[in-house]
């Protein structure tokens, strides 16, 4: 097949750019063909404009792939509605035990104590505070992962798009159901002004990336070891323990105090906690500030370190 | 599992318990790295609901009417009787993965009990480790309670421990039965696991009487510590239950083996494997 | 980017890929040990070639193939798909590559095989009408209609492979790299797979390079033939090159009058006795007819036919015969009385 530069391509002639490569090593010359064009590069002439909007709808397919995925389990979805609302329940009704006999405690009257306790299990379960939900270390591990360094797209912005869809799963089918059952069962707080409502749903996005960022740290290092599931434990117990989740970072005591509220796990629940709670100390934008400054850092860190690992691979392989 | 007439396969079953177990043993001594780190994190995970229970008595005298040593004796008898039972049947979380690859096909046609296999199947020495910290607490709470120790107090103790465990081990398998029909259910594992620590850590009467009620009379996890518990520390029942309520427990742990036993044989019949 | 008619897509020169493995001999030594994969490898293929990739377990394949698409680095040598260098331009190159990995797939295992070709077409960015256009004429082609709406779960092996080879070549890349597409599949599967890999070959230029341990593929599909042992090419030429080459046994069946003793004639040796009928084996390499009239000057012949070596035969004589035929100097002017020399 000869390229046929005066013959028009069919459709979508206004996008193709490049000519087919060459002749045929096969005599097959005869058969012409109805495909004279390849798409290599066939954006080439869409605005910038245009462009971001393929790549904006690029990324909602994969993280919307990734949704459906999960919710491809129904019975796994179902449990963890049920197990969602029964431990919101039981800390609901621990905090408020608490704070009924010391109302005021942590400078929270009871109806706050009890809102931490039901928004933090939604946060905990979004977040994936937990640790892991990112499948680079199954990956590795059986060699699935070439399949992920074949694709045209960054390695560390593909594992961000699926985790995009899982935590929009995990919202709604689990922190929703289990935040609705705390509102019927518990007298729950709601946002103080419109300004505080905003201020907690900017940073929740943030609080994903912080999230995201860690655990992809986390799962990079299955890059370099061998037996991955000792990191993956202790860091969802230093992550659970100084997210804020378990207590609210202002009940730790002195030194570890100080240091808890500079660590990044206080920005994937306890930050949004404090706004929605209107509890933050020097104003929201400093909150959100927090926590942009260490989704910032984390992503690039994950950035520089995926670059390091994928070289490894490529290097030596395993 | 409960069969009368079958102890020469209960006996034989056990021994291919303990074989296994032992082989799980040698194949962890491999990873010498990992076991240690798995052990610290086991503490470490167990310290920290122990520090959960330490933060609140710092700023309260008693929860509820229940003072530091009683909370610790109901925590530490529940974690025992959690840590036991996850030593002896495993957390079962990994069937519903060895169901969904197709794993779990070998399994049902080797000459072993399915749970034996189940519960060996990732057999790991740290397991016994989880036991290390609750026995510590359990053992201080004894020692501190402002209890007088009449024999038949002393006597209650092990049967609490060893109906704890059991009540526990047929919540796990009884949850795990249900895998092999909705293999991908595997999360509700952990969450009941989870939960019924949870519930069983802390004086009952903080969840409020409904929910004490369905953690009495539904999942009979009120049995696994906090019945015996009350009978023990001398105290009436919150909610007016009768004193002997207490001394139910190996009805109600034989009970609900015998459910998790039926449920279990009723799920391996409903297998259908992957594919579906 | 515009290329003329005899350059070559793939070029790899004296490409050389070592593994190091560290082998734990007690509580804290270890031992080191080289693995090398693939050495001193040298070929180039040209636009719109297809090529079979041929050696036994282990020699190589897979990693040369890893290396082309950019997954792994050569230890040394020198390597261009498309004029980029694979290990450094990977995620520029993956734009213009399709990879099957026999064993693994790159559909989403939860999702319907259609979801993951729909993610293909945002991935790569293929127009909505071409994409249509594509994915209709595949669907056909390999027969996907019954199972194109199956979670990929549930598919059976040869129908996951299907999609695969659809996922591989809805972009319309300009090349594709299959490693053992047609493992485990039966022989439908085989065949449409085989049909579909020579149509987008032969019309839309793609040029294709797979592995395979399944002799039939290369015979029905590729022109030229690579063999790799021990990470060697030991040779590269097309399939008739391969079987004078290598040499293979020809096989005569004659039918006699009556039944006889083995015959004994010079330049073949009777392998097999079957009352009036024998066969007998000779040199590929020599010419039917002075046997032919050996046989029918001693013998009362009624019938007779010449069987070719089977292709089989030829590659599991390479294998196993320590032996490989030099490389030929030129892949388009090949020596056939080149002697062999060993490899090793
Ligand atoms: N990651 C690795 N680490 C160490 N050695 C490796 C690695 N990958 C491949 N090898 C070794 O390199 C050699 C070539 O392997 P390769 O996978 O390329 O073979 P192949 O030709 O694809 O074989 P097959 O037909 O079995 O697929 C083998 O000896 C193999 O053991
Ligand atoms: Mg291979």
């Amino acid at each position: 097949m000869i390229p046929d530069r005066a013959n028009p391509p069919p459709a979508q002639a206004n996008l193709a750019t490049l000519p087919a490569p060459a002749e045929l090593a096969a005599a097959a010359a005869a058969d012409a063909s109805p495909r004279p064009t390849r798409l290599v590069g066939s954006l080439g002439r869409l605005g910038r404009l245009g462009r971001a909007w393929e790549s904006a709808r690029m990324w909602g397919a994969i993280s919307s792939a990734s949704a459906r995925r999960m919710l491809r389990y129904r019975a796994a979805v179902l449990a963890s509605i049920v197990s969602n609302i029964v431990l919101t329940v039981l800390r609901g009704h621990l905090a408020l035990a608490v704070w009924a006999q010391r109302p005021g405690l942590a400078g929270y009257d009871s109806t706050a104590a009890v809102t931490f306790t039901v928004l933090g299990q939604s946060l905990v379960t979004t977040f994936a505070v937990f640790g892991g939900m990112i499948d680079i270390p199954w990956r590795v591990r059986t060699g699935s992962i070439e399949v992920d360094l074949v694709r045209p797209l960054g390695f560390q912005r593909w594992y961000l798009g699926l985790e995009v869809g899982r935590a929009a799963v995990y919202l709604a089918s689990r922190a929703l159901p289990a935040g609705i059952v705390g509102v019927l069962l518990f007298d729950l707080r709601l946002p103080r002004t419109a300004g505080a409502a905003a201020a907690f749903a900017m940073s929740l996005g943030l609080a994903l990336l912080v999230s995201f960022g860690l655990r992809y740290l986390v799962a990079l290092s299955a890059f370099w070891m061998t037996d991955f599931r000792g990191v993956q434990a202790v860091s969802a117990l230093v992550m659970m323990f100084f997210s804020g989740a378990i207590l609210p970072l202002v009940l730790f005591p002195g030194a570890l105090g100080t240091v808890a509220a500079l660590l990044p796990f206080g920005a994937v629940v306890q930050t949004p906690m404090d706004l929605y709670l209107g509890t933050v100390d020097d104003g929201p934008v400093r909150a959100l500030a927090f926590q942009a400054t260490w989704a910032l850092v984390l992503l690039l860190a994950g950035q520089t370190l995926t670059a390091r690992a994928i070289r490894r691979l490529v290097v030596q392989n395993g | 599992m409960t069969g009368g007439g079958r102890l020469g396969l209960v006996r034989d079953e056990a021994a291919l318990y303990l074989l296994l177990v032992r082989a799980a043993f040698r194949s962890a001594a491999q990873y010498r790295v990992s076991l240690v780190m798995y052990t610290l994190v086991e503490m470490a995970g167990a310290a920290l609901d122990l520090a959960t229970i330490g933060i609140i008595f710092a700023h309260l005298p008693d929860l509820d009417g229940f003072a530091l040593s009683e909370v610790a004796f109901l925590y530490g008898s529940s974690a025992l009787a959690f840590a036991l039972a996850e030593a002896l049947v495993g957390p079962l979380d990994q069937l519903g993965w060895q169901i969904k690859d197709g794993r779990m096909d070998a399994t049902l046609t080797r000459p072993v009990s399915v749970l034996v296999q189940c519960a060996t199947m990732d057999f790991s020495p740290q397991r016994l480790g989880r036991l290390a910290q609750p026995t510590a607490v359990f053992a201080v709470s004894l020692a501190t309670l402002p209890v007088d120790w009449s024999p038949g107090r002393v006597a209650i103790l092990p049967m609490m421990v060893l109906c704890g465990t059991m009540i526990s081990i047929s919540l796990a398998v009884g949850v795990a039965a249900v895998l092999f029909v909705a293999p991908d259910a595997s999360v509700a594992i952990a969450a009941v696991r989870q939960g019924s620590a949870l519930a069983t850590q802390y004086p009952l009467t903080i969840y409020g009487r409904r929910m004490a009620m369905l953690l009495t009379f539904v999942f009979p996890v009120a049995f696994v510590n906090w019945q015996p518990a009350l009978f023990v520390l001398g105290r009436p029942d919150p909610f007016g239950l009768p004193g002997f309520t207490g001394l139910l427990s190996p009805l109600v742990a034989l009970a609900s083996c015998l459910a998790a036993g039926i449920a279990w044989s009723a799920g391996i019949r409903h297998y259908r494997g992957e594919g579906g | 980017m515009t290329l003329s008619s005899d350059a070559s897509v793939i070029d790899v020169s004296e490409v050389t890929r070592t593994f190091v493995l560290r082998r734990r001999t007690g509580w804290m030594r270890r031992e080191r040990s080289d693995v090398h994969a693939v050495r001193d490898l040298s070929f180039s293929v040209r636009a719109g070639e297809m090529v079979g990739y041929l050696g036994p377990n282990g020699a190589g394949k897979s990693t040369t193939i890893k290396m082309l698409v950019g997954i792994l680095t050569p230890s040394a040598g020198r390597l261009r798909v498309a004029g980029l260098d694979p290990s450094r331009q990977r995620l520029r190159l993956a734009r213009r590559i399709g990879v099957v990995f026999g064993q693994r797939s790159a559909l989403w295992s939860d999702l319907p095989l259609r979801d993951s070709f729909d993610l293909i077409q945002r991935i790569y960015r293929i127009p909505p009408a071409r994409y249509r256009q594509n994915l209709d004429e595949f669907i056909q082609l390999l027969d996907l209609a019954s199972f194109i709406d199956t979670p990929v779960r549930q598919l059976s092996l040869g129908q996951r492979m299907r999609g695969s080879v659809t996922a591989a070549f809805l972009p319309e890349p300009e090349i594709v790299y299959l490693d053992e597409p047609t493992i485990g599949l039966d022989v439908v599967s085989k065949a449409a797979v085989r049909s579909f890999l020579s149509r987008t070959n032969r019309e839309s230029g793609t040029t294709i390079l797979l592995t395979t341990h399944d002799m039939t593929d290369v015979e029905q599909l590729c022109r030229r033939v690579m063999v790799i042992d021990h990470g060697r090419l030991g040779f590269d030429g097309t399939l008739d090159e391969l079987r004078t080459r290598i040499g293979g046994v020809r096989t005569l069946r004659v039918d006699l009058a009556e039944p006889q003793p083995a015959m004994t004639i010079e330049g073949a040796r009777v392998v097999r006795v079957d009352g009036a009928r024998q066969w007998l084996e000779f040199s590929a390499q020599d010419s039917a007819a002075p046997l032919v009239s050996a046989v029918a000057a001693r013998y009362p012949l009624v019938d007779l036919a010449v069987g070719e070596p089977a292709i089989e035969d030829i590659v599991a004589r390479l294998y196993t015969t320590d032996r490989l035929p030099a490389v030929p100097p030129s892949r388009t002017d090949p020596d056939p009385t080149h002697p062999p020399s060993p490899v090793r």
